[in-house]
């Protein structure tokens, strides 16, 4: 240890208690009670979280207070009210041929269903963007964590709240429904798994606005980056569906999974199948298990911005991403490979593209941060999950190796194997992002701030990335015609970092570039810490002026 | 019992609070005095658990405030400098939905609520909405919320700010109630003779360092500055001045207009003596001399010097 390391949890001496409290001096319990202590706890817990939630029937009394509910409803009944009887004044024509009143009456039923959509895409993240944001610019959120409240419970009751209300608006829409039912335009089967699968939705949207709200400090910026994600969601689930379907878009969508994933297409998904390991799984079954995937994700990120000692709460959001996204490469490696000519360890490196955002999080804590954090090293398996910076390489490095043995298991399973490819392209996996991690080093290493360190971090490795990539393609481009094209252009991808990332069959460029980013990985981990000592000990002989202590 | 050991909260470079330890007991009614910045707010939301300490900890009845927060958070009672309240509710149901956070169960509630409204002085204002109160009525709810779960220690940073003098008095005759009731009571703030009239005990935080900590008396006692004495003299003040100013002890000596003389002293009794014996064997005429009760100001002023704010 030398004079500038900070105090650790380890080098803190213990402090005795003045008085114990009696049961500490009762015989320790035995496994069997701590486990019927902790499941009573949580029994309790869950009980409060879901059935007596403070803040869910404290937001709920204050949205239903006043008139403005009871105009909002009106005129949502109103709009429906106006769409049915327009459509069925459509279809009920005496000289409507049968076949198209049935047509028609189908049609009602999806009108009815994309108003609902849209109301649910537009209410939900209204309802809950604002919810924590507003408590946090009111300064009430100190007075409900220093009550014994974990931030998952208060999370849940404003889910409970911003969710009913959605709840109520589907609800309301089912008159207009069951007329479709009737008629003939919709089975119950339709009904129920639509109505199931919005509401679905209604709780991902909701958890989204959670989360930007729990992350951000203006009401408006969350409202804003809610709908941007909501927005980009629905768009992006017609372009999965699309891809998974390999055709158009808006006519090809019939039974596929992602189509669930949009409030304006799902009744096109309700009755669909997906096969995972060779047996089909019906699409709502499979999308809800998503659902609750992505809704814990989000909570579990707002909480651990929450949490005032987030220790648990942060661990717990780490361990479920990793747990996620190695979910996420199995299954897709296993349902991706029969169908398309990718290698699943391609598939692997795509599926880790997701890391891009976090690694900025998990390697930059800025110069000033990693001193309130403690510098407690580059490299600690203890530290892991932890939110330390020695915790940031071995959670990036398990999250590489948990997804690349997930997507071995869903290859192997798809009976496609695995061979040397899928250890160059793993090893080019662990290369790439241990230098992402290291670009976020040597950020954190000259720049105080957590957020200029980050951008620093996504700037270096972007650049390092991009910029050969775009020299490469710019000039293999100008000499594509030109005699020794063929010999130029393999002498260009070798140079090009991400050849690897587009080509499924170049093991060598992964070997080579694996190899390459993880000394030059090393090199700049190396560089950053003596850099980091280098400044602490520039600033420990620098006299701090006394009067710059405040609280 | 509430025993603080060497908290430290750091900032980067910056240390906020640096390694304070004190313990208080049942009944205390602590004053916890320093500037804007010295570091109370930092150290009083430390021991509400809303702030990791960086270094050290502290024991609320033998429970640790960084290993179980969650049971620290049923024991205090924590109002910080600004209200916090939810607007678009009544009296009753902010004060229900923080019992019900502190999981009291729903049929005791009510009873517990309409306690709290009594022992706070707003039981005919508990169906007002809460942005219809007074500032010292929302105040005091602020209070009746800290108190629903009965907590054995009550944090409250600064929480006669902004309050008329009748509301100040109230406040402080409701925490002698609670002092007298056992609770343990840390109170921040600078207006100190305030807080010399109603606390026990006392702390003067610097530049996040606990300059001097105990009962008023002792802290006066040990932190006092140079003795002030009054002499009252028929006249000639300025020429008792100038005799006084050479007397062992006398570190200044200031006549006023109206014959008063007011001397800076670093002595003992004998050495008081012998000023006023200098005066008489000058022949000036000594109608009054007494000595100056130092205050908290006083010592509070010596000790931090005004140079954070």
């Amino acid at each position: 240890m030398n004079e500038f390391d900070h105090e650790t949890s380890e080098e803190m001496p213990h402090f005795e208690p003045v008085l114990r409290p009696k049961t500490e001096e009762a015989q320790e319990p035995s496994m069997g009670q701590k486990w019927k202590s902790a499941s009573k706890r949580w029994a309790k817990e869950s009980s409060l979280a879901y059935f007596s939630n403070p803040a869910a029937r404290r937001d709920f009394k204050v949205q239903f207070r006043g008139g403005k509910s009871g105009w909002l409803i009106a005129i949502y009944l109103f709009i429906l009210s106006a769409l049915t009887l327009f459509e069925y004044q459509q279809a009920a024509s005496p000289f409507n041929p049968i076949d198209n009143m049935q047509r028609q009456l189908h049609e009602l039923y999806q009108v009815i269903m994309i108003a609902l959509g849209v109301g649910v895409a537009l209410v939900a993240p209204a309802l809950s963007a604002t919810a924590v944001v507003i408590e946090r610019q009111r300064r009430s959120l100190d007075l409900v964590f220093c009550a014994p409240v974990r931030p998952r419970t208060y999370l849940i009751g404003k889910l409970l709240a911003s969710f009913r209300f959605v709840w109520i608006l589907l609800a309301l829409s089912l008159p207009f429904t069951g007329i479709c039912i009737m008629l003939g335009g919709a089975t119950w089967l339709d009904v129920i798994g639509s109505f199931f699968m919005m509401s679905v939705l209604g709780l991902i949207y909701t958890s989204i606005g959670l989360l930007f709200s729990s992350r951000v400090e203006k009401p408006l910026t969350a409202v804003f980056y809610t709908y941007t994600t909501v927005v980009a969601s629905i768009i992006g689930s017609v372009t999965v569906a699309s891809m998974s379907t390999n055709g158009d878009p808006f006519n090809s969508l019939q039974n596929a999974l992602a189509t669930l994933f949009n409030p304006l297409t799902l009744t096109q998904g309700v009755e669909g199948f997906t096969p995972i390991f060779g047996i089909p799984i019906p699409n709502l079954a499979l999308a809800a298990v998503i659902s609750l995937g992505i809704i814990r994700l989000c909570l579990g990120a707002a909480g651990s911005v929450l949490a005032p000692q987030s220790a648990l709460e942060r661990s717990n959001l780490r361990l479920s991403a990793a747990g996620a996204l190695a979910i996420a490469t199995g299954i897709a490696t296993y349902s991706i490979l029969p169908v398309v000519g990718f290698t699943p360890g391609l598939i692997l490196n795509w599926i880790l593209l997701p890391l891009a955002v976090f690694v900025p999080f998990l390697s930059c804590y800025g110069y000033d941060g990693e001193q309130r954090t403690l510098p407690n090293g580059l490299f600690k398996l203890g530290e892991i999950f932890k939110g330390t910076p020695a915790g940031g390489l071995p959670q990036i490095l398990l999250t590489v190796l948990l997804c690349g043995g997930a997507a071995a298991v869903g290859s192997i399973m798809a009976g496609a194997g695995l061979g040397l490819g899928f250890a160059t392209y793993g090893l080019y996996a662990v290369g790439l992002w241990t230098f992402g991690w290291a670009c976020g080093r040597v950020a954190s290493s000259f720049l105080g701030g957590v957020r200029a360190s980050q951008m620093l971090q996504i700037v270096i490795f972007g650049v390092a990335l991009a910029v050969p990539t775009s020299i490469v393609g710019y000039i293999a481009a100008q000499n594509a015609d030109r005699a020794g094209g063929a010999f130029g252009s393999a002498i260009l991808n070798t140079i090009n970092p991400l050849y690897p990332f587009v080509n499924a069959g170049s093991p060598m460029h992964a070997l080579g570039w694996g190899v390459v980013f993880l000394m030059t990985s090393i090199g700049g981990a190396a560089w950053s810490e003596s850099n980091r000592r280098r400044r602490l000990i520039k600033r420990a002989k620098r006299v701090v002026p006394s009067d710059a202590v405040g609280a | 019992m509430l025993d603080v050991k060497e908290l430290k909260k750091s900032y980067g470079d910056l240390e906020a609070v640096k390694g304070i330890s004190f313990s208080l007991g049942a009944g205390d009614i602590f004053g916890f005095i320093g500037s804007n910045g010295a570091g109370k707010t930092t150290t009083i939301r430390m021991l509400a658990t809303l702030l990791e300490p960086s270094y050290g900890t502290a024991f609320l009845n033998g429970v640790d405030i960084r290993k179980d927060p969650m049971q620290i958070r049923r024991m205090l009672g924590y109002m910080p400098d600004f209200f916090g309240l939810y607007d678009d509710v009544k009296v009753t149901e902010y004060l229900d939905f923080f019992a019900s956070l502190y999981e009291i169960p729903a049929r005791k509630r009510s009873l517990i609520i309409t306690d709290v409204l009594a022992m706070t002085n707003l039981t005919g204002k508990k169906d007002a909405f809460v942005q219809s109160l007074s500032r010292g009525m929302q105040q005091r709810l602020c209070l009746a919320r800290c108190l629903v779960h009965d907590p054995m220690l009550l944090l409250l940073d600064e929480p006669a700010s902004g309050l008329d003098p009748r509301a100040r008095a109230e406040l402080k005759d409701l925490i002698l109630e609670l002092g007298k009731s056992g609770k343990i009571v840390i109170v921040s703030s600078h207006i100190l003779p305030e807080l010399a009239d109603f606390c026990n005990t006392v702390g003067i935080i610097e530049r996040g360092e606990l300059l001097a900590f105990g009962s008023v008396d002792e802290v006066v006692r040990n932190h006092r500055p140079t003795r002030i004495i009054e002499v009252k003299l028929i006249a000639r003040a300025p020429e008792g001045a100038k005799q006084l100013i050479h007397m062992p002890g006398v570190l200044d000596a200031q006549a006023t207009a109206d014959d008063e003389l007011k001397i800076d002293f670093n002595g003992d009794l004998d050495g008081q003596a012998e000023l006023v014996s200098c005066l008489v064997k000058n022949g000036l005429r000594v109608t009054a001399f007494r000595e100056l009760q130092a205050d908290l100001e006083d010592v509070f002023l010596k000790l931090t010097k005004g140079a954070v704010n």
